[in-house]
């Protein structure tokens, strides 16, 4: 077992190192340079080249991947072209919220996705199973954006009951509530609008096969109730699969607080991003793709520990 | 989904080299509220303004954006001159205009006593001095440097910084060594003394040639306190403590900036102010939030959550409606054409510039894209403007007009229906930023008019950091649909002269308009100046470099609960005197404290 994590851990590393070679080219190639728009465009020609050199956009590009991998192993993530603060300072500042939306957001969607899942495979086609089938597929398909709307125009307009934007009240400092009250809607428009319907689909389906296993029948033939069979015998193994959605789940969250945290106008990393890639600050939107990037390759890897823990079938040396 | 942030942007970016807007209150005679008469001005409450954009920097040397601009308009308001609300310019921190020297080289200011900088300290001529070497100094990378071409011995000292460049770049020097050659033109070009403190209250400018404008420019520079900033490297300056907890001597005080969510600044009780002897600044706070999405801003306006923020053209109806918004529709200075490239032979004969002028129907647009909040363009500048000459020729939609002007051009339909002449079709790409909604219209309906006169266009949206950099600035376009936002002065040096630089994208050339230009920033006489822009104009107008497109108007709304005179111009939000306003004590807490 440790030697399998080690040798996991050890694989992480080159991935790591290609994923973001490659970002860091691509970011690079993009037309539209991070000096044009610091420079006041009336001045002359050494000034653009004085902001580049200062930034040090005029030194190779393997260079500079070099000079960044450098500082990176150094925990040093270079300063945001934007406002000249060490990026780490700011992202620190920022990921709390993001995090925090994001394990509100997989709390919402596994709680109503997997009992739901679990109700429509028992029921199939029942009108239960018709209907949370509706509201699950609704989620998905609405564009994140626009759902945020229209929940505006239903809690903050016609109700009354939730603020639009923001994380406080002004003028009010932390409060617990208050804090809520801000952060409702963004989780419902992450969960809903993200991982509810893969988690429930997969639970059905997955339900649906166990059920008609054999040591399910069995279960039900030596007379146990019908919920020791579900829960006990029939969801352990219908669980199974969904690790790996799990797993996989948390850089999907981390891309949908991009557009989530941009409606609402919450500070996090997702907003940081967007404003970052407008305004080509490179060691910013390196730092969010590095992050990203481990996101990935930690949730794989904790899926593959899950499933030895949970499995027994599965064995790792 | 972008579209105003974008815009705004534009606006933010182009409007550097133009003067900037920078404020004062003064000159505006105080009135009693119109409003509930018995509602007493009130200190206290906090007035939430909805902002688009974060700020960048507090340190208005480097000053580049609007939503920047518009925080230090209120913390620093200390420019030597500055533009009052109806667009005149009045004595800021100068006690009075300047004293000009006969040969008018010579421009000595006294300052206002008394005036301090919110940590205690004097506010005194070594700032006004220590900001204006700023922006000489060799490590400043802010967008001012060029504004200062009018002292006395810029030219040298340019020149001596770019040789400094050439011989590191040629490796004569190292860096060490190019510092300290630049360092040491900088403290020669100090000692000729063109900015000058000859006591603590009177600073004089030496100009190397008369330049009345120069005036007007030092409307455009909030000062900067010496005793924080004084001892910092150039180079330092700009990422410096400073920029983000700044101290100012306006109004406000600061308060925090919280990236991303707000800046809050406190209404500073201290302040002197103009020399009418104004009380100081009545609410406690003045927050302005980030709202980055224009239609959650929107809603936070219907919410009560914000007391003041922009609104879209086609929500202006639903949001004059609501009763406890006042919703104002102002002109700017700003405007929107499409810029053709005369460097494109497709564009060098003057009647089909006319053609396509003709054939393009502007008054659609304002009808339809901006909802009849703006006013059709025949020209470069403003018709809110005092320059404006509203008597240049116009080309009004007329297809066939259009059609027999590119017949005389040669240009003759071909098989497809398109334009052709020597085998070539008259067909040519429009590019625009992605996410500018009333752009990308503007270029639909652009396609639509010229097909119906036989020219085919293709529309491209660029995403706006690669526009600039590599449509425009690189001249890289054949046609293109983009604005400015015009300063209170009407220099357009850089837009329209030969020799103007990258601002001149459209490759523009008119020898009478270089002469007018020149005498433009040379003359200091109003009257003599509105001719020359006027004939600049008229000039335009007849070359169509641009076929103007529409003058869009700023709709501002504010809060029912905001008391006080508030009065929007061109240079003028409705916060423009955030001093003079207030919320009566009953309001204070309302449901618009969220």
């Amino acid at each position: 077992m440790r030697r399998y994590v080690l040798r996991r851990v050890l694989q992480a590393v080159p991935v790591l190192l290609g994923i973001t070679m490659i970002s860091f080219f691509i970011i690079h190639l993009a037309p539209g340079s991070p000096a044009a728009l610091l420079v006041d465009p009336t001045a002359d020609p050494a000034s653009f080249e004085a902001m580049e050199r200062a930034l040090g956009l005029d030194r190779p590009l393997h260079v500079q991947y070099y000079r960044w991998v450098v500082r990176l192993l150094r925990g040093d993530l270079g300063r945001s072209f934007d406002d000249g603060r060490p990026v780490l300072e700011r992202v620190v500042e920022r990921i709390d919220l993001t995090f925090l939306l994001m394990a509100a957001a997989f709390l919402v969607s596994f709680c109503i996705g997997i009992p739901l899942g679990i109700v429509c495979a028992v029921r199939q086609y029942s009108r239960t199973d018709h209907v949370a089938s509706a509201f699950a597929f609704v989620g998905l398909s609405l564009p994140n954006f626009w759902f945020a709307l229209i929940l505006m125009l239903l809690f903050t307009i016609t109700l009354g009951w939730l603020p639009a934007q923001g994380i406080q009240t002004h003028g009010l400092g932390f409060n617990l509530w208050d804090r809520t009250r801000h952060l409702i809607m963004p989780v419902i428009v992450l969960g809903y609008g993200g991982a509810l319907a893969g988690y429930f689909r997969y639970t059905r389906s997955s339900m649906l096969e166990v059920i008609r296993q054999d040591y399910v029948r069995t279960a039900r033939s030596k007379g146990l109730a019908e919920r020791v069979v579900i829960y006990r015998h029939a969801l352990k193994n219908a669980l199974l699969p969904l690790i790996t959605l799990v797993g996989l789940a948390l850089p999907g969250f981390f891309g949908g607080a991009l557009v989530t945290e941009q409606v609402f106008a919450l500070p996090g990393i997702g907003r940081m991003a967007w404003t970052a890639i407008m305004r080509r600050d490179y060691p910013t939107v390196m730092a969010i793709n590095t992050i990203a990037a481990t996101l990935v390759v930690a949730g794989n890897f904790l899926a593959d520990l899950a499933y030895g823990l949970v499995d027994p079938r599965i064995k790792y040396d | 989904m972008k579209g105003l942030a974008r815009y705004r942007l534009l606006a933010a970016t182009l409007v550097v080299l133009l003067a900037g807007l920078s404020v004062l209150a003064a000159g505006c005679p105080r009135r009693a509220p119109e409003e509930d008469p018995g509602a007493e001005v009130t200190a206290g409450g906090i007035m939430i303004r909805g902002s688009i954009a974060d700020a960048q920097t507090m340190n208005p040397i480097y000053v580049a954006d609007t939503a920047s601009g518009d925080i230090t308009h209120h913390l620093f308001q200390n420019s030597l001159m500055a533009w009052n609300r109806e667009v005149e310019l009045v004595p800021n921190a100068a006690e009075s205009f300047p004293e000009v020297s006969a040969d008018e080289l010579i421009y000595t200011f006294r300052l206002r006593p008394g005036q301090t900088w919110h940590d205690g300290q004097p506010f005194t001529s070594h700032d006004v001095v220590f900001t204006y070497e700023s922006f000489m100094n060799p490590f400043y990378t802010g967008p001012r440097r060029a504004d200062m071409a009018m002292f006395l011995g810029y030219k040298a000292y340019v020149g001596e910084l770019a040789a400094a460049k050439r011989a590191l770049d040629a490796k004569e020097i190292d860096q060490e060594a190019h510092d300290r050659r630049v360092t040491e033109a900088f403290e020669a070009w100090r000692a000729l003394g063109a900015v000058r403190a000859l006591d603590d209250l009177t600073v004089r400018f030496i100009l190397e040639t008369p330049m009345a404008i120069f005036l007007t420019r030092t409307a455009g520079y909030h000062i900067i306190p010496r005793h924080i900033l004084g001892e910092v490297h150039g180079r330092d300056v700009k990422d410096h403590g400073f920029s983000r907890n700044p101290v100012g001597s306006g109004p406000f005080r600061w308060k925090e900036w919280l990236p991303d969510q707000h800046i809050a600044l406190v209404g500073n009780a201290d302040w002197e102010g103009g020399r009418d002897g104004k009380p100081p600044a009545h609410s406690d706070e003045l927050v302005t939030r980030v709202i980055p999405d224009q239609k959650t801003l929107e809603i936070a306006l219907e919410a009560k959550e914000i007391d003041f923020g922009g609104v879209t053209p086609e929500e202006y109806e639903r949001f004059k409606a609501m009763p406890h918004l006042r919703l104002m529709s102002t002109p700017t200075f700003a405007y929107t054409y499409l810029g053709l490239n005369l460097a494109n032979p497709l564009f060098q004969d003057v009647r089909v510039r006319h053609a396509i002028s003709h054939a393009i129907n502007k008054e659609v647009m304002v009808d339809e894209l901006l909802m009849g909040h703006g006013t059709v363009a025949w020209t470069h500048g403003s018709p809110a403007r005092w320059d404006y000459n509203p008597d240049v020729r116009t080309f009004p939609f007329d297809a066939a007009r259009a059609k027999s002007l590119l017949a005389e051009a040669g240009w003759t339909p071909g098989a497809d229906g398109i334009l052709q002449r020597d085998g070539v079709r008259f067909s040519f790409l429009l590019q625009t930023n992605l996410g500018n909604r009333m752009r990308e219209q503007a270029a639909v309906v652009i396609q639509s008019n010229l097909k119906d006169v036989g020219i085919e266009v293709e529309i491209k949206l660029v995403e706006w950091a690669t526009f600039v950099s590599d449509v425009l600035l690189a001249k890289n376009f054949e046609t293109v649909i983009v604005g400015w936002s015009l300063g209170v002065d009407p220099d357009a040096f850089s837009i329209w002269h030969t020799e103007g630089g990258p601002f001149n994208f459209v490759s523009y050339s008119n020898a009478r308009v270089d002469e007018l230009l020149e005498e433009g920033r040379r003359v200091g006489d109003i009257d003599r100046r509105r001719e020359i822009y006027q004939e600049m104009q008229a000039i335009l107008a007849e070359d169509q470099p641009y076929v103007f497109l529409f003058y869009p108007n700023a709709i501002h709304a504010v809060g029912n609960r905001i008391r006080g005179e508030i009065k929007v111009s061109p240079i003028a939000s409705p916060l423009f005197y955030a001093e003079d306003l207030w919320i009566p004590a009953a309001l204070q807490a309302g449901p618009h404290l969220n």
